[in-house]
């Protein structure tokens, strides 16, 4: 709740007021929207500056489309996942009865875990499920279970999945616990009492209640996914071809040589999370009409 | 045989028990109030009715069933939460219409029963609106309908008007207690605000500490309290120590005025109640005791005027009629009061 | 009531899963000297020069952004809850847009924007690029930082705060130093935490602006060595651990964020 505006007694001489949001609206522009304006105007003009399309029309070559549409899978998969597993975490911690004090240790640990992306954590699976990670050897040791001729790859879409829950999960814990104990325990014994069974409470009420949560965190969680360059480059070095690490080879001017291509790839990347979190929006108006 | 019938149940958390051996017996259509301070178990009670919480022990019967180990889903029991608990998502209608959805009854029916149930209590044009669109009031309402619109064989009401202003208060327990005596449905309702109790209910029961201290008609509880607790809960109170002078034929006198309790009394002192509105200024008629004193407070309350005055070692204070034409007691006045005995409370 | 049998299920998978990583980064760490557990890599890692180096290079750069951060954040929170209410949603989109442009498109905007050639040519120098990598922290830390900075906010009366100040003869400076960020001062801790746990490791920024920070020595390192990788990603779990640790603490210690957490 927030306090009743009230109008003060004495306003506060205010030298122009304006001028204590300027150094935050500046900094924005220079370091947020003109980077971003500058990426998305390049990928329309050409070296010299005269518009084109062509910038455009050349992401849809195989390698380019088949970089965003493993990217695209994988930033699906692990927030589906993400959001899955983690709401089954927080459902566990909540609203399963587990010992109370576990809560606290489980809210931590996420904060930690959903920090933890980047170089070391592709470190820890390498120690862990490379191919004499700790996991690998003792699978063979004691099941005789080779990971690897399974078919089993830390370099790969699923391998990379894997890794990436890793953050994932936590992220989602930590937005959704929160949604979770906001159920108010009336609206369970209200469906109860009139008969519904655990099931029709979680479909009729508790889920749709949930839903922009649910939602917002899926976006939340598709883009950080797909914007991750950190893990998956220290993961694979440059040969798994995922959106964000093409696109560090090229700024790094390794792979490809023109550069406004690459404006064309990084717009790509936000048109990407834009619709994602556009879609969020939109299903969130339509999810969402009983708040004002 | 009554209709809703709970034997010796108590409950304990952990090593606190909250009821203790509670026994209630409650005939068909009639309106019972548990009255009580916060932590007296009467929530515990209605909980453990609407099987929120099982009982340690005892049972519960409803229309002759035992229902002690049924889930809530199974009771058909209503219930009317103090937050409302208006399922967000859902419209007013679909509130309403939601124990006949989860039962499968058909689209018609619906409509028809949510139709009825809003006319019931005067929602008819709120069908399609959100619980944030709409006040308090009007949510307990539809809390009321959603509630009694799967036609339960009991309805519970956990403070239902307490989340409230005052005045819709005033008007939405006249109303329930309307809606009730109409549909004629057992009602259990729990309150710890005792004029809500004495205005709308058949019968109250008063609870302290978890027991059951006394079961009665608003009108036994309020003039013939059983014990101390009651009657200290259960309106204003006016305590007095009385000298016993005479344990055989029951007079006691305070600070020199002699009153008869017209029963054997053991030697000693004991604690007398007496009502603030059992006292009137001057003689009135049937008042057997009198007293003079000097008026120390004087209250203007609109149409009460609460006077004060001592007897004995006592401030007792009196509610009197606002009467056009008589001028209110003032401060320092010496007056003459009357009581009658019979409306003397012994304290145990 | 008892735990349902469910709920333990999840509950352990979700255990191994994060535990196993963890344990095996451990136990390969130690692996340096054969045939025995050992802290041969952690030895290793703390002789390398280059690992003081880029580790202070980025202690260094976490603490400038945290000030940088503070000092761009709280007044225009405040200023945001102050006069302009209206432009609180706009505000706070414009933070939370770091969680939705990837950094590494942010920072390809600076390296084309702020290039030897453009009109703030801050790439061209080594203080520049240090100055443009700081920003670009204190940008990747606006959603957490403004967050954790407004949430504390919210818990004070504001603008009650700052009339009894002003009614007492206080400064914009004073109102803000003495009054209003003393009692933001845990909220904006917790923020603190998150934003050095964030720059510590960070490594595409760092990396793309050519700085010798963590994450690309972590990289390196990662490319060229086998047991020391382990080691210095059980460093720097422990030291992620420590700051969100530490921020947890923070904010349980502000007793009014729960009472009036809307």
């Amino acid at each position: 709740m927030t306090a009743p505006p009230h109008t003060p007694a004495r306003k506060p001489v205010l030298p122009l007021g304006w001028l204590g949001l300027f150094p935050f609206a500046l900094f924005a522009l220079l370091f947020l929207i003109l980077p971003t304006m500058n990426i998305v105007t390049g990928a329309f003009q050409t070296a010299d500056g005269t518009p084109t399309l062509q910038n455009i029309a050349n992401l849809f070559q195989p390698s380019i489309l088949s970089a965003y549409w493993i990217s695209i899978r994988i930033s699906f998969a692990t927030a589906l996942l993400g959001c899955l597993i983690g709401f089954g975490i927080a459902a566990a911690v909540t609203l399963g009865n587990l010992p109370g004090w576990l809560r606290g240790p489980v809210m931590t640990f996420s904060g930690v875990a959903s920090n933890f992306a980047g170089v070391p954590l592709s470190f820890a699976f390498i120690a862990t499920l490379g191919r004499v990670g700790l996991v690998t050897v003792l699978l063979r040791e004691w099941f005789g279970l080779n990971l690897y001729s399974l078919g089993f790859n830390l370099l790969s879409f699923w391998g990379l999945t894997l890794v990436y829950l890793f953050f994932q999960i936590p992220l989602m814990v930590l937005i959704v616990t929160p949604a979770l104990d906001g159920l108010r325990r009336e609206w369970r014994e209200a469906s109860d009492i009139l008969g519904a069974t655990g099931g029709q409470y979680w479909r009729m009420v508790a889920l749709p209640i949930l839903t922009p949560t649910l939602l917002g965190t899926f976006a939340l969680l598709f883009a950080n996914s797909f914007g991750a360059v950190a893990t998956a480059y220290a993961l694979t070095g440059s040969s798994l071809s995922i959106v964000p690490i093409v696109l560090f080879a090229q700024i790094r001017g390794d792979v490809l040589q023109d550069p406004h291509l690459g404006y064309a790839l990084a717009f790509g990347m936000i048109v990407v999370t834009g619709i994602a979190n556009g879609l969020y929006v939109w299903l969130r108006a339509k999810t969402e009409r009983w708040t004002v | 045989m009554s209709f809703l019938q709970l034997d010796q149940l108590r409950k304990s958390f952990g090593a606190t028990q909250v009821v203790r051996n509670f026994d209630l017996e409650i005939e068909q259509g009639e309106f019972v109030s548990l009255l009580g301070p916060s932590g007296c178990g009467k929530t515990t009670v209605l909980r453990m009715i609407a099987g929120f919480e099982a009982p340690s022990h005892g049972a519960i019967r409803v229309g002759g069933d035992e229902v002690t180990h049924k889930r809530p889903n199974q009771r058909n029991v209503g219930m009317v939460f103090q937050s409302y608990a208006l399922f967000p998502n859902l419209t007013v209608a679909q509130n309403v219409a939601f124990g006949l959805r989860v039962k499968g009854a058909g689209k018609a029916q619906r409509a028809a029963r949510v139709a009825e149930m809003l006319s019931l209590v005067g929602l008819v044009d709120f069908g399609n609106r959100y619980p944030f669109q709409l006040s308090g009031g009007q949510q307990q309402r539809v809390a009321l309908a959603r509630a009694l619109a799967v036609q339960p064989r009991v309805l519970l009401l956990d403070e239902p008007l307490s989340a409230l202003d005052a005045k819709i208060r005033v008007s939405l327990r006249e109303e329930i207690r309307e809606i009730q005596k109409r549909l004629g449905i057992t009602t259990v309702f729990v309150t710890h605000d005792q004029e809500e109790a004495l205005s709308m209910s058949d019968r109250i029961v008063v609870m302290n500490g978890g027991v059951a201290q006394q079961v009665g008609t608003p009108h036994e509880i309020y003039s013939s309290p059983a014990n101390r607790f009651v009657a200290e809960f259960v309106g204003r109170l006016n305590v007095l120590d009385a000298e016993v002078t005479d344990p055989a034929t029951g007079r006691v006198s305070v600070g020199g005025t002699e009153i008869s309790m017209g029963r054997p009394l053991g030697a000693g002192t004991v604690p007398l109640a007496l009502r603030p509105e059992a006292i009137s200024l001057g003689p009135a008629p049937g008042h057997d005791v009198s007293f003079r004193g000097t008026v120390d407070e004087v209250q203007f309350l609109g149409s009460v005027i609460r006077v004060g005055t001592r007897l004995g070692a006592a401030q007792v204070l009196l509610d009197t009629f606002n009467r056009t034409g008589r001028k209110p007691p003032r401060l320092g006045e010496e007056l003459e009061f009357s009581f009658s005995s019979v409306g003397v409370i012994l304290l145990d | 009531m008892k735990p349902k049998a469910w709920s333990w299920l999840v509950f352990l998978l979700g255990f191994a899963y994060f535990a196993l990583p963890l344990i095996g980064t451990l136990e390969f760490s130690l692996r340096k000297r054969r045939g025995e557990y050992s802290l041969d890599a952690y030895v290793w890692v703390f002789e390398d020069t280059q690992f003081r180096e880029t580790f202070g290079y980025s202690v260094v750069m976490a603490l400038l952004t945290i000030v940088f951060g503070m000092l761009l954040v709280v007044p225009t929170a405040y200023w945001v809850r102050l006069r302009y209410p209206r432009l609180r949603p706009v505000v706070e989109f414009i933070t939370l847009l770091p969680l939705v442009i990837p950094p590494i498109v942010i920072v390809f905007g600076y390296i084309r924007l702020y290039n030897t050639s453009s009109f703030l040519p801050m790439t061209g120098t080594t203080f520049g690029t240090n100055l443009l990598l700081m920003f670009g922290y204190v940008t990747l830390s606006l959603p957490y930082m403004y967050r954790a900075v407004d949430t504390g906010l919210r818990t004070i009366d504001v603008r009650t705060l700052t009339e009894a100040a002003q009614s007492l003869g206080a400064g914009w400076v004073t109102i803000i130093g003495r009054i209003i960020l003393p009692n933001v001062l845990i909220a904006v801790m917790s923020g603190a935490f998150v934003t050095f746990a964030i720059v510590i490791g960070e490594f595409v920024l760092a990396a793309l602006l050519n700085r010798p920070a963590f994450g690309p020595y972590m990289q390196l390192i990662g490319a060229n060595r086998a047991y020391e990788p382990a080691a210095l990603a059980v460093i720097a779990f422990t030291i992620t651990w420590f700051c969100i640790g530490l921020m947890q603490v923070a904010s349980r210690m502000t007793p009014q964020s729960r009472a009036k957490r809307s």
